[in-house]
């Protein structure tokens, strides 16, 4: 083995000394010693051969082949339709597929420090928790009180916790008349110091209030705490945090935790602090008894918590054998015989339409900002006479503190990218991407197309045009008619020497009219910076007008979009049968329009991959399918189809999906499009006001990102 | 407010320049006129055309995201471009002392300027009629440049002297950019690699990075002495890619001036590609700055992709405007008509 090891360095220094192009012969000769010398002799020939052609084709300039690029493009542009559809379709049934255990992984741990469950538990404080359950529900339940806060108060004092309020106002913007203007609260936490370090680290165990129903998890936390009094082996800082009024309160706290100011919170900073946190879990159960956990994960904007965690809360539910599931895992028995992959799909749809939203689906979400990993569990939410007591449930959470007590770095082995389509599978982002860059294929290569076409002589845009007519009306009769006589006229010209001598010079005499796209991209961006505005410019009309503020906002939002895809439509068709320079000019607008909408769709997918997969679902088939064309009917397709894919429109079928999907099988369809609507109306109104006090992104990067590609094709459809 | 102000300079200059600039193109193309080829009538530039140019080189530098950002960004670059578009208009106004004062500010501000040494020279022969021989007067007139260029530089690096009573700003300023002591993560090729390498390779990859910023000046100017305003624009874009700290802001300026190319756009043969690059690094880099940084779920890698990224569809961008203006010369020669070669016609090729 020695010996071996002592060649190999050898040889790999006589690599280094050594400068001709044939190394790595010596290197397999030194290697293989007793290898056939001609064997050898032809590997060099193959080498050297690899290396010609190489050095060719650098020679050559890949870049400067115009002649193999061309035939390339032509072969795509003979076969776009069908390769758009093509990709399409393979791009959304791959990522369905992604959800069945054939195509994903089992989750794992890559973080080796964490060493989930490899503790005996200790927790024994059960009888604890249950004496402050009943003490908790003698005190009334609704806004955190005076009497309520002394008792958590006391309580951590008595422990001995580093027991800190904090008090925060809340001034909601765009608030509707019937609610406050401000929001007042009080977060308490106290914090248990590590006994043998100096506070550089801490974990955060958090308890929203929620009006005095969340007496579970505050009973379970205080009496944990008071367990972790005990041991001395903690080498992190653990705050133990109650939260009021829910997001609010959570985003108060963070903020101050972490010395930010925020226009529309404004928080008391924080009496006693920590080292930095470096994971939280956030617990919401009502009652005493819990039958299973609902794992959620999704933060803000879309963010998840590192896969470790979320892999060693499982871990250890599965340990102390409580069930734990992700969204409607499990919910769906009545399915068939495929119910497993059905149900997997329902769940990572669902976690998509969670991750979409863009709004956390617990306080955990906001902590990611921070680079904080954190996730919330649940209780079903029903009172349980059989599930688990609060034995079994702190026996959960200490074997998840203590893993995350053995931590050395933050979290940064595993994922932050992926898809959970069950509890112990998962999608990573190299799995999904690629259905998503299939998605994408079809506006790329109409794009290529289009270009090539928009920089030809004139005869090959007329056959470009006529594909896309043929690609649209399903090759009808006239079209290859069409086409042929187009073929005809080619063949018919005869003297093929100038045409080739035509084509050849036809860059020169058509170049592509770049600057055409300018007002149109321009013009599309300040329409998505007015809706951006038009709320805030409703809500201070009605407040002038005396009008209701909220409504005055929705319906200054809506009149805007109208005037607006109003003016853009404005446009008429120049005459039956364009010109060649008009056709030109629209294919080179299309096909700037499709590659800005590849570009921001797959800049949004880095940050939230089920928004940008939605959007570009819905979008990506209409927008290839958008041509500027004279024909009425076709016009009023084209203006149908960009409606029922529009921004709005969207949220509207996502939601629809979502209850579809959420609701009990005995509803009908009326009340389903009802709650749809309404929750529709409500998602907009409070994306907004998130945006403001949470950061959430959602309604901006529709407003600049989504709208403005829209308002181009709808120009387009138009022009 | 003051980066205002100067952003309106820099703007009226930079249309004063190009107003000037389409004056020397239009005098170079009538007196080559008798030797152009009958066919090439079609690509000559039109009065029209050039009179739409300043507007648009000025609009073009005005309204790019680039520049925008880079003055909200309150980046000192928009200074090294100031001192370049003063350096080009004076070289077209034919006045030396100016020019070379605009040559050795944006050198004492950034260094890299210098290499705008040769076009600005270059420039200056062609306005003042000079013959570009080797004979007395040549010597002369270049040796009187680089002397008041010395003469601008010294002036200022005394001036430095006099306000800090020592020469420890040159370290601080020179130094920092020669020797690359910051490695924070920026638009540029020099951060990764720096990061990445062993520290006792350090002084050797400095030299071979550093000497290529400024060595593509020489093969350059040889290929390019007849047309020094292309080599100015040219040494702009190299400048912009392969400085040590590059921003948006640098890049600005050679897209600007990338207009007064309008006529050699046809012949360009990569734009969809280059463009697509540009688009998604612009797009992708503060996307991945943003998760890699704050959000903390990518790493550096992400973000390292789309500099290059950024770097190479600039450099191809940049050798592609080269290789469409060499190409357009030659059919002003020889007509727009590809070569009939055995019946088919050929594909000229450049070596």
């Amino acid at each position: 083995m020695e010996n071996r090891i002592s060649l190999q360095s050898s040889s790999t220094r006589q690599i280094c000394d050594s400068s001709s192009g044939d190394t790595c012969i010596d290197f397999l000769r030194l290697l293989f010693p007793g290898l056939q010398s001609n064997f050898l002799g032809g590997l060099n020939f193959k080498v050297e051969l690899v290396i010609s052609a190489l050095s060719k084709i650098v020679e050559m300039g890949l870049l400067s082949d115009v002649d193999g690029r061309k035939k390339l493009v032509d072969v795509l542009a003979s076969h776009c339709a069908r390769l758009c559809l093509l990709s399409y379709v393979a791009g959304v049934v791959w990522l369905c597929l992604l959800s069945d255990r054939s195509f994903n992984g089992r989750t794992y741990f890559s973080e080796n420090a964490l060493l989930p469950g490899l503790v005996e538990g200790e927790f024994k404080n059960h009888r604890f928790a249950s004496d402050f359950f009943w003490k908790l529900s003698t005190v009334p339940e609704g806004e955190l009180s005076v009497t309520a806060s002394q008792v958590i108060i006391d309580k951590m004092e008595s422990i001995g916790l580093h027991t800190y309020h904090q008090n925060f106002t809340v001034h909601v913007p765009l608030h509707d008349m019937s609610e406050p203007s401000t929001i007042t609260g009080m977060n308490i936490y106290g914090i248990l110091r590590a006994p043998r370090i100096a506070s550089t680290e801490a974990l955060v165990i958090s308890v929203p209030y929620k009006q005095g129903s969340n007496k579970g998890a505050l009973a379970l936390m205080l009496s944990f705490a008071e367990h972790c009094r005990k041991k001395s082996y903690w080498a992190k800082d653990i705050i133990f945090l109650v939260t009021d009024k829910d997001q609010l309160g959570m985003q108060a706290w963070l903020d101050a935790y972490h010395g930010l100011s925020n226009s529309y919170i404004s928080s008391a900073s924080l009496e006693g602090h920590s080292g930095s946190i470096q994971a939280a879990l956030n617990l919401e159960f009502t009652h005493e008894k819990v039958s299973s956990f609902h794992v959620a994960i999704e933060g803000i904007n879309g963010q998840l918590p590192n896969l470790d965690l979320v892999n060693t809360v499982f871990r250890l539910c599965r340990k102390e054998r409580i069930p734990a599931a992700l969204h409607t895992e499990g919910y769906h028995e009545n399915l068939g015989t495929r119910a497993d992959s059905v149900s997997s799909l329902v769940t990572m749809v669902m976690m998509m339409f969670y991750q979409a939203s863009g709004r956390p689906t617990g306080n955990h979400g906001l902590f990611h900002r921070y680079r904080i990993e954190a996730l919330t569990m649940r209780d079903s939410g029903v009172p349980e006479e059989h599930g688990r007591g609060f034995l079994t449930t702190g026996g959960v959470l200490e074997g998840v503190v203590r893993s995350l007590n053995n931590l050395l770095e933050p979290f940064h082995q595993s994922f932050f990218f992926y898809l959970l389509p069950e509890s112990h599978r998962y999608v990573s982002i190299g799995l999904y991407m690629p259905p998503f860059g299939c998605l994408l294929l079809g506006p790329a290569i109409m794009a290529i197309v289009l270009w090539s076409s928009a920089s030809a002589g004139p005869k090959s845009v007329a056959n470009i045009e006529a594909l896309q007519v043929g690609e649209v009306q399903g090759e009808s009769p006239e079209n290859t008619s069409d086409q042929q006589q187009c073929r005809g006229e080619m063949r018919g010209s005869g003297e093929t020497k100038t045409v080739a001598l035509d084509e050849k010079i036809a860059f020169l005499r058509y170049p592509p009219n770049i600057g055409s796209i300018v007002p149109l991209v321009l013009g599309a961006n300040v329409a998505g910076v007015l809706l951006l505005f038009s709320a805030d410019l409703g809500y201070k009309l009605g407040q002038v007008t005396g009008m209701d503020p909220l409504q005055s906002s929705h319906i200054t939002m809506a009149s805007c979009f109208a005037a607006l895809i109003l003016i853009f439509s404005t446009g008429r068709p120049s005459s039956s049968s364009p010109d060649e320079v008009t056709q030109r000019g629209h294919s080179i607008k299309k096909c700037g329009a499709l590659v800005l909408f590849s570009v921001v769709m797959g800049a949004i997918a880095v940050m939230n991959f089920s928004f940008a997969f939605f959007v570009a679902m819905f979008q990506v088939p209409v927008y290839l399918f958008v041509y500027p064309s004279a024909s009425r009917s076709r016009r009023i397709v084209q203006a149908f189809l960009l409606l029922m894919v529009s921004p709005p429109m969207i949220l509207v079928h996502l939601l629809l999906a979502f209850n579809t999907i959420t609701s009990n099988r005995d509803d009908d369809f009326g009340t389903v499009i009802a709650s749809t609507l309404a929750s529709a109306n409500q998602a907009v109104t409070s994306s907004i006001r998130e945006a403001r006090m949470l950061g959430l992104w959602s309604f901006a990067m529709t407003c600049l990102a989504v709208l403005p590609n829209w308002f181009m094709f709808w120009c387009l459809a138009w022009d | 407010m003051y980066f205002c102000y100067l952003f309106m300079v820099i703007w009226n200059i930079l249309s004063f320049i190009l107003f000037l600039y389409h004056f020397l193109q239009q005098n170079e193309q009538e007196n080559q006129l008798k030797f152009y080829a009958k066919s090439a009538k079609s690509i000559l530039i039109n009065q029209e055309g050039l009179n739409n140019i300043p507007l648009l080189v000025s609009s073009i530098y005005l309204l790019n995201p680039y520049s925008i950002g880079s003055c909200v960004a309150q980046s000192t670059v928009v200074f090294t471009n100031f001192a370049i578009s003063m350096t080009l208009l004076s070289a077209m106004k034919g006045s030396i002392l100016l020019s070379m004062l605009g040559v050795s500010v944006g050198a004492y501000h950034s260094l890299y300027p210098i290499t705008l040494l040769p076009p600005v020279i270059l420039i200056l022969f062609k306005v003042r009629c000079i013959e570009c021989e080797l004979n007395r007067k040549a010597v002369v007139f270049i040796l009187s440049n680089i002397g008041s260029f010395f003469m601008w530089i010294l002036f200022l690096f005394v001036l430095s002297y006099q306000v800090f009573h020592s020469w420890d700003f040159l370290t601080a300023t020179h130094g920092f950019i020669l020797q690359v002591s910051d490695l924070t993560p920026n638009m540029g090729l020099f951060w990764y690699f720096f990061t990445e390498m062993f520290e006792h390779f350090r002084m050797f990859f400095l030299w071979v990075f550093q000497l290529n910023a400024f060595f593509y000046c020489i093969p350059l100017t040889i290929k390019l002495r007849d047309n020094p305003t292309l080599l100015a624009c040219v040494m702009c874009s190299v400048m912009a890619v392969m400085k040590s700290y590059p921003a948006f802001g640098d890049a600005a300026l050679p897209f600007a001036l990338l207009a007064l190319w309008m006529h050699v756009f046809p012949y360009l043969r990569n734009t969809f590609l280059i463009a697509c690059m540009l688009l998604c690094s612009s797009f992708l880099a503060p996307v991945f700055w943003h998760l890699w940084i704050y959000a903390g779920s990518a790493n550096a890698n992400f973000f390292f992709a789309t500099t290059l990224a950024y770097s190479t569809g600039q450099i191809l961008l940049t050798s592609d405007v080269l290789f469409a203006f060499l190409r357009r010369e030659y059919d002003l020669y020889h007509g727009i008509n590809p070569p009939i070669m055995q019946g088919e016609p050929g594909v000229v090729v450049l070596r």
